[in-house]
């Protein structure tokens, strides 16, 4: 009918569209060169403006060490002034000049001797400079493992040894172009400890002290799930009994408020977007503070190169990552590199779930008894039956996970399901009232609603997705179902959730929704969870780490 | 339009099921089987031909006297001559007495639970919600390996400018009546425009739709369906058409 409607209307108005769209076509193109003409002018003033920046760096580099002298020297000087024998030789200092005088006068001339002025020992140890310079030398090549024992997190090891420095020297590596690429680590764990022992000093932590000591850094416009990673690590030093700070950071400004500059620990969630959107941070001034990058991507989704293309692993004293085979990677390629699991945080209460779902675009679509149901603040508190959602799943459409719904379709059509399928065209970091309307707290109540919060991944990769898995499954009290995933200390597939093909998990629902003995399993599963994470909360996570990786020999010297 | 079934239990309905059949023998058993599955029981079914040349009425037929007890209401009825779908929807809608309405095409079903999530659902939205909707089973009876669930947008109007995405809803009986059913003109149906425009009345007049983030229908692609034919070279004039007709909500074309 559609075509006959233009026959009347002949090819006129063909002809009209087909014009116009030679006209768009020529607008675009033009369009289109402009753009790259821009994009040409933008990329040379970039490498000017990135050449300009590192003579900044090298001036103020060559200016710190000057300074550092000076004031180095000004110390010895003063020191040298205000001792007692300084004092107390005096005279003989004066009697010393007056012989010398009459020795030059005529006595000595004669002889030809010098004038060499034999130092005492004291002298030669007030001179030694106060700050202690970066050891030059190569430090003790040193793995570190604390064991694969259940209770002992795997995969904590560190590179170590590769350039021991002290935080002094932390733009050092800035100021010669040539060396930027090289990685540049501080000696940490048991390399720390040899370099306290052989300096006859202890390490000190550079978490005890007054004020905020770790800043935590998120982009503003980064994923929503990323910014609750970064509030659950904040949370995690708070329950240590550490100042943190939780900086959503928008810009270089934001960067370089000098509030939030001096803290000791500065800790940057998902750099791969933090430093895309804020890319002047990958030059942020370090003087003295530890840089510490979280990984929450996986690995083949390109972080690991873009890292060490965009240069911001050389500049890391440390690199968490929740998949042990990226820490592998990572220390294969020669960055200190830790094993980073997410734990359970009492203070971190975006992940309660106990809130009634909120009204969303995203949520509008259930029923009120489900948005509205009370959930106690004990996930456990209520049996898993008495919950009115059956199952629920949350990520990102991709072939694979559509084909499984497919197939499944009459499943998750009978069960009362939700199915958030954020769409491809949407790829890009999620941010909640702007590409999604739904955001932690909605998220985490949907969770905490369902008897079952399933896992399935993205493609054949066995990524142990841990905001789904932990924040948005076992932390709600759901039993999670979840294709078979990477190793993942301390989490365990058949004690802290239940691990199946995809071709199985219909028949595993079903079995856990409706059969006695699967509901009981159910139960026992996600008892089981929340009192593994519970164990190994946050805090404690992070304690371990901090224990080998925030030490710093320098702090000793100034005590 | 003459009656050629008519039968039911009596009792009142809570759901009207519109059937849009035209040439589509093959699938309307399954359709009209997806229906009388449903957890729902209140229901009506109103089947409308639009002049069928294969034996889709007859199989409808021997269906109703097979099913006659199962729904409040059932009919099927037969256009003097071929109208198209808008037509032929309004014909069906005019004989609904339910609160809610749903328009199923002959080629497509509906899961078991599907009605009544959507009729709780409905009732329990603000009075601007005209219609609810759920994300779908698209599926080909040849190519199997084509099957995905489409994860429809959420309603908004915006997105309506890159093409029509909801096919199937459970409407207020009311909020389409208030619009005059679908609107009727020969020059551009069987193409879907009917659905698509009625969408934009929606939109224009500030009504709005609701998903439900759970598969409850099922949408089938072959040859003679909407979406395939929307998908083939006319689209362009398609939209460009439409865009043209409603600036208020894409601004001039």
């Amino acid at each position: 009918m559609l075509s006959q409607g233009l026959d009347t209307e002949s090819g006129r108005e063909l002809l009209r569209l087909r014009g116009r769209n030679i006209l768009l076509t020529e607008e675009r193109d033009a369009l289109r060169r402009e753009k790259d003409a821009l994009w040409q002018e933008r990329e040379a003033l970039r490498q000017e403006r990135d050449a300009l920046r590192q003579e900044r760096d090298v001036l103020r580099q060559k200016w710190d060490t000057l300074w550092q002298e000076r004031n180095a020297l000004s110390q010895e000087r003063d020191a040298l002034l205000s001792s007692t024998s300084w004092r107390v030789t005096e005279p003989f200092r004066r009697a010393r000049r007056v012989v010398k005088k009459l020795f030059r006068r005529g006595i000595v001339e004669q002889s030809g001797e010098k004038d060499t002025e034999p130092l005492s020992k004291n002298q030669v140890q007030i001179a030694e400079p106060d700050v202690v310079e970066p050891p030059k030398e190569k430090g003790p090549d040193v793995s570190v493992s604390e064991g694969t024992g259940e209770d002992v997190c795997p995969a904590s090891r560190t590179s170590e040894g590769m350039n021991g420095t002290s935080s002094s020297d932390d733009t050092s590596d800035e100021a010669s172009p040539a060396k930027t690429a090289e990685p540049h680590f501080r000696p940490s764990g048991l390399a720390l400890e040899a370099l306290c022992w052989k300096a006859g000093c202890s390490p000190v932590n550079l978490l005890e002290g007054k004020g905020p000591r770790v800043s935590v850094w998120v982009a503003k416009r980064g994923n929503y799930f990323f910014h609750d990673i970064a509030r659950l690590i904040h949370s995690g030093f708070q329950d240590m009994g550490v100042q943190s700070r939780l900086i959503i950071a928008a810009s270089e400004e934001d960067c370089l408020d000098p509030v939030n500059l001096d803290i000791p620990l500065r800790i940057v969630v998902a750099p791969h977007e933090f430093f895309l959107f804020i890319p002047e941070a990958v030059a942020w001034p370090l003087k003295g503070e530890r840089l510490w990058l979280v990984n929450p991507e996986q690995a083949r989704l390109g972080w690991f190169a873009e890292g060490a293309k965009a240069k911001y692993f050389g500049r890391a004293d440390l690199i968490l990552d929740f998949d042990q085979d990226n820490v592998r990677q990572l220390l294969e390629a020669g960055y200190p590199a830790h094993y980073l699991p997410l734990g359970f945080s009492a203070s971190c209460a975006d992940f309660g779930g106990t809130a009634a779902i909120p009204l969303l675009k995203d949520t509008e679509g259930l029923p009120r008894g489900t948005r509205e149901w009370q959930a106690d603040v004990d996930p456990l508190a209520e049996p898993l039956s008495d919950r009115p959602l059956d199952c629920c799943f949350f990520g990102v459409s991709t072939p694979r996970r559509n084909a499984f719904f497919a197939q499944n379709a009459p499943l998750f059509a009978e069960l009362n399901s939700y199915l958030h399928l954020q769409d491809m065209w949407r790829l890009r970091p999620l941010v909640s009232g702007e590409n999604t309307s739904l955001n932690t707290i909605s998220a985490s109540s949907i969770v905490r609603r369902s008897k079952i919060a399933l896992n399935l991944h993205q493609s054949d990769n066995l990524y142990f997705e841990w905001h789904r898995l932990v924040l948005l499954g076992m932390w709600q009290g759901a039993v999670v179902v979840s294709e078979q995933c990477s190793a993942s200390w301390p989490l365990l597939p058949g004690r802290d959730y239940i691990s199946a093909s995809l071709a199985d998990m219909p028949a595993v629902i079903e079995f856990l929704l409706k059969s006695p003995k699967g509901i009981a399993q159910a139960e026992r599963i996600r008892r089981n969870a929340l009192e593994t994470l519970h164990k190994h909360s946050m805090g404690n996570i992070l304690a371990r780490i901090v224990r080998e990786h925030a030490m710093s020999r320098k702090e000793v010297a100034h005590a | 339009m003459h009656e050629l079934f008519a039968g039911g239990n009596g009792k009142s309905a809570e759901v009207a099921v519109l059937v849009f059949l035209y040439n589509y023998a093959g699938y309307i058993g399954k359709a009209l089987d997806s229906v009388a599955a449903q957890t729902l029981k209140a229901m009506e079914l109103i089947v409308c031909d639009d002049c069928s040349t294969d034996e889709g009425p007859d199989i409808t037929i021997r269906w109703m006297k097979a099913h006659a007890g199962r729904f409040s209401r059932l009919f099927l009825v037969q256009n003097a001559a071929n109208r198209g779908r808008a037509a032929t929807r309004n014909a069906a809608l005019a004989l609904a007495e339910a609160p809610y309405t749903f328009i199923l095409d002959a080629d497509n079903f509906i899961f078991p639970h599907c009605l009544e999530r959507l009729r709780v659902l409905l009732e329990e939205t603000p009075e601007e919600v005209a219609f609810v909707y759920s994300q779908s089973l698209v599926f080909d009876d040849v190519n199997r390996s084509s099957c995905r669930l489409e994860n429809l947008p959420d309603w908004d109007p915006l997105c309506l400018w890159l093409g029509n995405y909801i096919a199937m809803a459970l409407h207020r009986t009311s909020a389409l009546r208030s619009m005059g059913g679908y609107t009727v003109e020969p020059s551009c149906d069987h193409v879907g425009w009917e659905d698509y425009k009625l969408l934009i009345h929606y939109a224009l007049r500030g009504w709005r739709g609701v998903k439900v983030s759970q598969p409850l229908m099922a949408y089938r692609i072959h040859e003679g369906s909407v979406g395939h034919i929307l998908r083939g070279e006319k689209n362009a004039t398609f939209y460009q058409a439409l865009w043209d007709k409603f600036p208020e909500l894409y601004g001039s074309g």
